[in-house]
């Protein structure tokens, strides 16, 4: 029988082999240089983009979103990144920049518009927090755009993260388009029968109860017979795990991400500077 | 040898009134396909929670009696242990998939990938229950987009590459189209011919008498009748307890009642147009 | 009249999938219909235009008088009740009777009037016993009746069962045979979506058979059960009676087994003499 089969000298609780081991693993790899960047890697740039973007504000904006775009570009995604970036971050900075001008106080008047007046200060103040905030945006999207949850994920099992730690991660992702689905049904069911689920807000408000009740219901019916087949399936085992698939973490990585905790430094070292003079 | 042996079983869920199960004694020999089917409240499911350790461990309640797994007492092994030797198969393939796998393929692999079986042994294993079950060309697919058949095909097969030697499966085919039904029965066919031995539950008469080596009749927690398709869906007692019986019986029956007796059993459509136009059947003067 | 009729309907899915395609049907008030045909066959999308949840990509579906297009889901589904497969879809409330009164409050009836619904459709279902109960500690196949019978409280002119035998026991085809012929009697259409086909041998009036997105053909059982290649084309396998008569060449006794007997009888006294 296969389950015995393991042998107990190998185990430490939820570790996994190491897939490089054996020929039949694979590597999960998309064929474009920035996506296949190990994710650590990817996340350390995203991160450290968003950083000086905090750090300078409209000293570093532009070039910080020119690399994201770039960086997109690079990965494929340039019209993704630039439609997302555009419907979301730049409306919310442009807002920013005129709720701050209109807004906040100051002695430097530069316009006058019906009951508001905008102010220096204000724009200035817009401009620090706008940009900060497209900067940040604009690593974020990148992000979107370039890390994969399947290589993430994959990378995290392979550093040691638990097994049902990384488990939880997936489901959870995964079981959203799921429940959407069903919502559907569900709905579907309760109009059947009479209740109004596609008029005014007060009509949805009531159709709530009748909906979400069975989509709960149904999940923790769901939740007892999935527990028993994991358990079946191995799910508790405490063993080593055998991984099919592995994320390369190659000597480029390591290196692309000690440079960039060299530039953070720098950059860091730049604004303490900047600051103190 | 003995797979699955139940010895004066009787149990109560916690907060019912009065024994779901009663007085069980069953035995099921190594490799069969035994069948249980019933009205609905008979004690099916619960039977077969029994067997895969779930009641009492999971729903705790009183229970008496011991069930043996391959000789085996169960009383004291986990429930995770007992699914080293039990695999089980639910009626909502649903809730039955991981959840975390993208593909069917991961999905038959997320199991074995468990256990830290060596990815080559689990490729080839993969490869042949993707064969067995008939899965093949929907192997790359996403299970959630697949449909209720496939999906109750993948979730067979995902507890059947476990290996076990025991499978419970519990009303796998109410949710199907025939065509699906057909599928899911040959695949639960495939499975006994590798050894394993079968506790169903079905409402499907027909299939039950087609693929069943023997065939457990409960009712009101009780075993009414045991023996094989043709023994209990014969049985005077068989209609008294509120199941439907194989088409091919019924009609069989209801000539009867008209004056028109077939010999023997005919268990499938085939069979009773066989009886009957080989004329070997009986026309009361 | 008709209570409902599709003219020439078709309708795909957003994501551009064709369900249904150029499918006419009409269905009258007191008359019970069975549509059946694989998994795929546009079954359930035929009969969730019935009901509005579904509104045609083209062609006019007219239910009690009115085009479906002129009304929202809720006030179609007025007239025509579906009934879900999965009941577990639909069930959310503490007892059966909040459950089944959940849909009339809905309508603003007065406390009566919905006492006077809840108890005459449970006593209908046999659901009377168990209104008191938490729905959620009954059986599956016992839910699925608590949901039918929340939707005949609500009085419509038709209902849409969709797979009502899945799960049931002997007693509960019984009560669901039972149930199909008193709501006919009281002049309420009937329609069912199954696989059942001993269950539509011995319940329905009128067949209507679907493949590949479109109406293969319609008629009685005793027509349909003996057209092979309508069967064959909707892959299912007549009831048995069907299967025996057409082997042994007697397609005349229909479903009636009683003919069938006497046909067997005539020829082994023919075989004696």
């Amino acid at each position: 029988m296969s389950a015995s089969a393991v042998s107990p000298a190998r185990t430490s609780r939820g570790s996994y082999s190491d897939p490089r081991e054996s020929p039949a693993t694979e590597v999960l790899r998309t064929g474009n240089g920035v996506r296949d960047l190990n994710p650590a890697t990817q996340l350390s740039l995203a991160g450290g983009l968003a950083l000086t973007a905090v750090l300078f504000g409209p000293l570093c904006m532009v070039i910080v979103v020119t690399i994201c775009l770039v960086l997109s570009a690079l990965a494929g995604r340039a019209r993704p990144f630039l439609t997302l970036f555009t419907r979301t971050i730049l409306i919310l900075g442009i807002a920013i920049v005129a709720l701050q001008t209109f807004f906040v106080p100051g002695t430097t008047e530069l316009f006058s518009w019906w009951l508001f007046t905008a102010t220096a200060e204000g724009l200035a103040a817009g401009i620090q927090i706008a940009s900060r905030v497209l900067g940040v945006g604009a690593s974020v999207i990148l992000l979107i755009q370039i890390l994969n949850l399947d290589r993430l994920v994959l990378d995290m099992e392979q550093r040691g993260m638990s097994p049902r730690a990384t488990y939880v991660i997936t489901a959870t992702v995964n079981i959203i388009p799921q429940m959407r689905k069903q919502m559907g049904v569900i709905m579907d069911a309760q109009k059947s029968r009479g209740v109004e689920t596609d008029s005014n807000l007060w009509v949805r408000t009531q159709a709530f109860v009748p909906t979400i009740g069975p989509l709960i219901l149904n999940s923790i019916m769901g939740v007892e017979e999935k527990a028993l087949t994991l358990e079946s399936r191995g799910f508790s085992a405490t063993g080593t795990r055998t991984s099919l698939r592995y994320v390369e973490d190659r000597p480029r990585d390591k290196r692309l991400r000690v440079l960039i905790v060299c530039a953070l430094v720098a950059i860091i070292g730049v604004r303490i500077v900047l600051w103190i003079l | 040898m003995d797979s699955v042996t139940l010895t004066d079983v009787t149990y109560t869920y916690p907060g019912s009134e009065g024994p779901v199960l009663r007085d069980i004694n069953l035995s099921i020999r190594a490799g069969e396909f035994c069948s249980i089917i019933g009205p609905n409240g008979a004690g099916k499911t619960t039977l077969c929670a029994a067997i895969r350790g779930f009641v009492p461990k999971f729903y705790k309640g009183d229970f008496e009696g011991t069930v043996r797994i391959k000789g085996e007492d169960i009383a004291d092994a986990s429930i995770g242990e007992i699914a080293r030797d039990v695999g089980f198969v639910f009626q909502n393939p649903f809730t039955q998939m991981s959840g975390i796998t993208a593909s069917v393929y991961d999905e038959l692999a997320f199991g074995l990938r468990n256990l830290g079986v060596p990815p080559a042994q689990i490729r080839e294993r993969v490869e042949g229950m993707l064969e067995l079950a008939g899965i093949t060309a929907f192997r790359d697919r996403d299970p959630f987009q697949l449909s209720g058949g496939q999906q109750q095909r993948v979730a067979l097969a995902a507890m059947l590459i476990m290996e076990q030697d025991v499978i419970v499966i519990d009303e796998p085919t109410s949710q199907l189209d025939p065509q699906s039904t057909d599928d899911v029965f040959a695949l639960i066919e495939a499975a006994q011919k590798q050894g394993r031995t079968i506790v169903l539950v079905e409402h499907k008469m027909g299939h039950v008498a087609r693929y069943s080596d023997r065939v457990v009749l409960m009712g009101e927690g009780r075993i009414q009748a045991i023996g094989t398709p043709a023994d209990v869906f014969t049985d005077p007692a068989a209609a008294s307890h509120g199941i439907t019986l194989p088409e091919s019986i019924e009609l069989a029956q209801r000539l009867a009642g008209h004056g028109v007796t077939v010999p023997g059993s005919p268990l499938t459509v085939p069979a009773l147009i066989g009886a009957l136009s080989g004329g070997s059947h009986h026309v009361a003067d | 009249m008709s209570l409902i009729s599709l003219q020439d309907v078709t309708f795909s899915y957003p994501n551009g999938v064709l369900a249904v395609e150029g499918v006419s049907m009409k269905l009258s008030a007191g008359e019970s219909v069975a549509i059946v045909g694989q998994n795929g066959a546009g079954k359930s999308t035929t009969v969730k235009m019935m009901n509005g949840l579904l509104r045609p990509t083209s062609g006019e579906i007219i239910v009690a008088g009115v085009n479906t297009r002129e009304r929202t889901t809720a006030q179609v589904s007025r007239e025509v009740g579906y009934v879900f497969q999965n009941p577990d879809d639909q069930i959310f409330n503490s007892s059966v009777r909040k459950e089944i009164e959940y849909g009339l409050k809905r309508m603003k009836l007065d406390e009566d009037e919905i006492e006077r619904r809840v108890d005459d459709a449970a006593e209908l279902t046999g659901m009377a016993p168990f209104l008191e109960e938490n729905p959620f500690d009954l059986p599956l196949s016992i839910r699925k009746f608590v949901t039918i019978t929340s939707v005949i409280a609500s009085d419509c002119a038709a209902l849409i069962l969709d797979e009502p035998t899945a799960g049931q026991d002997r007693a509960g085809l019984e009560r669901l045979g039972e149930l199909i012929r008193t709501l006919q009697a009281r002049g309420k259409a009937v329609v069912t979506i199954t696989h059942d086909m001993e269950f539509v041998a011995a319940n329905f009036e009128r067949i209507i058979v679907m493949a590949n997105r479109r109406v293969v053909t319609e008629g009685s059982p005793s027509a349909i059960f003996y057209d092979r290649e309508a069967m064959a084309e909707a892959r299912l396998n007549p009831p048995a009676v069907a299967e025996v008569a057409a082997a042994l060449g007697c397609p005349e006794v229909g479903l009636d087994v009683t003919a069938l007997a006497r046909v067997l009888t005539e020829r082994a006294a023919l075989a004696r003499a």
